[in-house]
């Protein structure tokens, strides 16, 4: 796998799949017209807005858990080659379906017995007369038929690969099913191709009940072939999905729309179902198909949507994820005598069903994930079933550190903030070309360049507003994504205009609060000389005014971290200084701090370090001193009868130019031309050497990198 | 001066995360000042909060008089319908032309450079629309109590108010949509052509010619209004199961505030 983080999010996508049918049970009491004896209970206080939420889990949720078990299933054979498939497979399906049942089927037996006792007052039913024969092979697999399944589907799977390989040696056929594959998900036309395998199975089959969709195969050891056919397609589907991930990212951009269909198909498929359950088995006919169709649509819309939605938001490693990912099998497995002990124990009592189907829920997660946590996870259990024993350590632990910045995660404490061989274009334009830029902890740099040189580029990608196409951009050790880091980092950018109806004070107080221990509104206002227009609308100052609240705004969460982008562009003597006084104390304070600016006596005045950016470059970077001395440049004024031509036409002359009478040399070699210069002109007056300024280097500096 | 020296030479370990009442603060002061802003705008906070009871009581109580006398349940559709108008606008227009402004003000990008909280400026935005919107329905249902011979108890009054409120969460979501797509002086524009038609082809006010009756099913101002009489127990009007708009409902906020959202964090 090239990018591991995918993992990430099909992990959470089977757990959520496996929580899902862990929900699905736990409402089974509370369908509206259901028939005493088809569950263990059935609950006083029934709700159609349940069996519409448990129709529309079930249509999906076995079938994306089958998507994801194809995935990992080729993963994992490719990973440790056929016979470590199989003996994974042995230990972590095979053991958990024998030594599951042993433990489960009598549970559940017993607590159903307890169930229909109380359902029917006491007594046990009889069976009924016409009871059906029980089917070929029979035999109660009960909610452990996946593992089953899973088994039956990777022996055709892996024999399926065998042949395919045996027969296709060049590999052309593996390479056709990729480019359809390919081209059915990009066209977003694999929704209505896959359902078809499933649609024919169901329109051969007279014994379904439309409402619960792919018959469930739990009463005989006989593979049922309309099941074998709905999970077999989705088996092998992730199997093959894996041999191309990179269509992963296609459902993460295609969510929305794979959701919209998803919730249309499920509408149409309770229009024609019926909201409330109807047991009848289908009769074969144009309804039935329609429903087929409809069902089979929704189905892959909906595991589409929630595979693209966790690509999409749960690809970052997440350790909270990461521990409900692990739990999910060990409560998936153990959940249904759980479940239905809490809904026998409430089924009467006289409360609505939302009190008690929360309830239940609650109850049972608490149960399963205690039981998890204290006999699973750090057991022999824990290593059968996740192929991991995790130390006993409290859940949180992990999780808190993961989500802390910390600086021990750089390499380099003394770096706030880096930017690492960044590429960043536009289109066509190039902003960044491979910048590389840290700001070091308490100093502040200055990024100078001229317009378009990727300054405010570069800003944006330390403070996670864009995202570089290639390289790295980090702030405070972590990623600029996470608002962790930026919760110590204030901000002062170009062209933003704040809300004009809310006070000075208020808009300090507003900012105050998004930090963990900002500076009171008081002290804001007293360190940026604001009190007087302390309770003045924003929309009512000057220009120079709303760039200093701005200002204000960057500095009141104490930040350890500031981002100036051009702070005293249009400002008056008066609130520059303000603006470079604050600016020193906060860097006495430990404060770091980067500063774009076109004021080159800015730069001079507060920078440590100066760096100069020009095409997405960084040209030159050094005090400046360094900077100045890069370009050695100094200019020689006198007062000279010499001609500029003449003077020009000495080695060494970088420029003449003569204001007023007065000639300018600017050489590197001051002292070799002054001794040329006075031999040359006996009268030469007025002479003057002067090291170039920052604006002097930085135009040169510019125009070279151009 | 003291106080920033304090705040800053005392080396704060960077490995405190924001305890979570301080983030909840966050969320709480972001709603005030955005509630505060809306009140100080009164050309915005007048015709969201005072407009919609006169044309209630102009509409659906003189006008639709006669009709309301010869079928007295008449009344309280009219009350629902009014309601779901009175709680459009805000969300809506409140919602949306104010995301267009303030994002073409460079305002959104800036929050989100700044740790403000995921999710604050949003909720502010949703939670603003449905106070006013509350506001609003509340003046209408007294007024349906009072002159508007409704026949409905208080408590179904109140749940049916109660869901109008929290269905503001749609009709924002669609704002932020709308918000998050255009530019501030094209906003208000669009979000008219999705306000009038949806006012008028839902079936509100008065019954429509019978091919565009199927249709009523596509706005989601028609599945407040059923959500809302099913929950207050009027029987009348119904023409759809309630648990069905609502879930419709839930669909529309999701699916639109979900791609408002992705949109938002990726261009701000």
């Amino acid at each position: 796998m090239s990018n591991p983080d995918r993992l990430h999010a099909l992990d959470a996508v089977r757990a959520f799949a496996l929580l899902l049918g862990v929900a699905f049970h736990a409402g089974f009491s509370f369908i509206p017209g259901m028939i005493p004896g088809l569950w263990a209970i059935v609950d006083t206080s029934p709700s159609t807005t349940v069996s519409v939420l448990l129709f529309t889990a079930h249509i999906f949720r076995m079938s994306l858990f089958f998507v994801i078990a194809g995935f990992f299933a080729r993963l994992l054979f490719h990973r440790r080659g056929a016979r470590g498939f199989w003996l994974d497979r042995a230990k972590r399906i095979l053991v958990p379906l024998i030594v599951g049942w042993l433990v489960l089927a009598p549970s559940l037996l017993a607590v159903w017995v307890w169930g229909l006792t109380k359902t029917f007052g006491g007594t046990l039913p009889a069976a009924p007369a016409n009871m059906p024969p029980p089917p070929p092979g029979a035999f109660p697999l009960t909610h452990l038929w996946f593992l089953y399944y899973l088994l039956v589907l990777y022996v055709a799977v892996v024999s399926g690969r065998a042949l395919v390989a045996a027969l296709d040696r060049s590999g052309s056929v593996r390479r056709t099913i990729d480019r359809v594959l390919g081209g059915l998900v990009r066209t977003g036309t694999a929704a209505l191709v896959l359902p078809l395998p499933l649609i024919g199975a169901l329109a051969v089959r007279t014994d379904w009940v439309m409402w619960f969709g792919i018959p469930t195969p739990d009463q005989s050891v006989i593979p049922q072939v309309a099941s074998l056919v709905g999970y077999g397609t989705a088996l092998v589907f992730g199997w093959l999905v894996h041999r191309q991930t990179a269509l992963l990212q296609i459902w993460a951009r295609h969510w929305p729309i794979h959701l919209a269909g998803a919730i249309a198909a499920t509408v149409a498929c309770l229009a024609i179902a019926g909201v409330v359950p109807t047991f009848a088995p289908v009769t074969r006919g144009g309804t039935a198909l329609a429903f087929a169709a409809a069902y089979g649509i929704g189905l892959w819309c909906w595991s589409f949507a929630v595979i693209g939605l966790a690509v999409r938001f749960l690809s970052q490693e997440n350790a909270r994820v990461r521990y409900v990912a692990d739990a999910s099998y060990w409560i998936y497995l153990l959940h249904l005598p759980v479940v239905v002990c809490l809904q026998i124990l409430v089924g009467h009592l006289p409360l609505h069903w939302t009190v008690k189907l929360p309830a239940i829920l609650t109850g049972s997660l608490l149960v399963l994930f205690g039981s998890y946590h204290y006999l699973v996870r750090a057991t022999f259990i824990g290593q059968v079933l996740n192929g991991r024993r995790y130390p006993r350590v409290a859940p949180a632990a992990p999780s808190a550190a993961a989500a802390a910045p910390s600086l021990s995660r750089d390499d380099d404490p003394g770096v706030m903030a880096r930017l690492a061989g960044v590429h960043k274009r536009y289109g066509k334009t190039v902003a960044l070309a491979g910048l590389d830029l840290d700001l070091r902890r308490g100093e502040l740099l200055a990024v100078l360049g001229p317009n378009g040189a990727g300054k405010s580029t570069a800003v944006a990608l330390w403070l996670g507003l864009l995202e570089p196409d290639q390289g790295t951009a980090r702030l405070l050790g972590g990623s600029p994504l996470e608002i962790d880091g930026r919760r110590h980092v204030g901000v002062m950018m170009q062209d933003v205009a704040l809300t004009p109806e809310l006070r000075v004070r208020e808009l300090i107080a507003q900012t105050a609060n998004y930090y963990a221990a900002p500076l009171s509104v008081a002290d804001t206002l007293a360190l940026t000389r604001l009190e007087t227009l302390a309770d003045r609308p924003y929309g009512k100052l000057s220009g120079g005014q709303k760039r200093l609240v701005q200002f204000a705004l960057a500095v009141c969460g104490a930040p350890r971290l500031l981002f100036l982008d051009e702070p005293t562009v249009g400002l008056d003597v008066e609130a520059r200084e303000t603006i470079w006084r604050t600016i020193r104390a906060l860097i006495a304070g430990g404060c770091s701090i980067v500063l774009t600016t076109h004021y080159l006596e800015e730069a001079e005045a507060l920078a440590d370090r100066v760096a100069v950016v020009a095409g997405g470059r960084l040209v030159a970077s050094g005090t400046v001193a360094e900077i100045r001395s890069l370009v050695a440049r100094k200019h020689i004024t006198c007062t000279s009868t010499l001609s500029d031509d003449e003077v020009r036409s000495w080695p060494d002359i970088m420029a003449v130019t003569r204001d007023a009478g007065r000639l300018t040399i600017t050489v590197v070699d001051a002292e070799n031309v002054v001794r040329r210069l006075l031999a040359a002109d006996a009268g030469l007056r007025d002479l003057e050497i002067r090291q170039a300024g920052l604006a002097d280097a930085f135009t040169q500096l510019t125009k070279e990198a151009a | 001066m003291t106080a920033l020296s304090t705040a800053l030479t005392t080396d704060r370990m960077l490995t405190a995360s924001m305890p979570l009442g301080r983030v909840l603060g966050a969320y709480a002061s972001e709603m005030t000042f955005e509630l505060k802003r809306v009140l100080r705008t009164p050309g915005f906070a007048i015709p969201f909060l005072l407009l919609p009871l006169p044309i209630y009581l102009f509409f659906g109580v003189a006008m639709a008089g006669p009709a309301v006398a010869k079928q007295p349940s008449l009344a309280n559709y009219l009350a629902s319908s009014w309601m779901v108008y009175a709680v459009m606008g805000p969300a809506l227009f409140g919602v949306g032309c104010t995301l267009a402004q303030e994002r073409d003000a460079g305002l959104l990008k800036l929050k989100r450079a700044m740790p403000a909280p995921a999710g604050a400026y949003i909720a502010a935005k949703m939670a603003m629309a449905m106070i006013l919107g509350a506001i609003s329905v509340m003046s209408l249902m007294v007024a349906g109590l009072l002159v508007g011979n409704v026949t409905l108890s208080v408590p179904q009054l109140a749940l049916m108010g109660a869901i109008m409120t929290v269905g503001t969460l749609p009709f924002s979501a669609i704002g932020l949509f709308i918000g998050a797509h255009v530019s501030a002086s094209a906003a208000p524009a669009i979000v008219n052509l999705i306000f009038l038609p949806m006012l008028w082809l839902s079936g509100l006010f008065f019954p429509l010619p019978k091919i565009i009756e199927p249709f009523v099913v596509v706005w989601p101002a028609f599945h407040l209004n059923q959500v809302a009489l099913g929950a207050a127990g009027v029987t009348e009007f119904r023409f759809i199961a309630p648990a069905i708009s609502a879930a419709i409902l839930a669909g529309v906020t999701f699916l639109f505030g979900g791609l408002a959202i992705r949109r938002l964090a990726r261009k701000g």
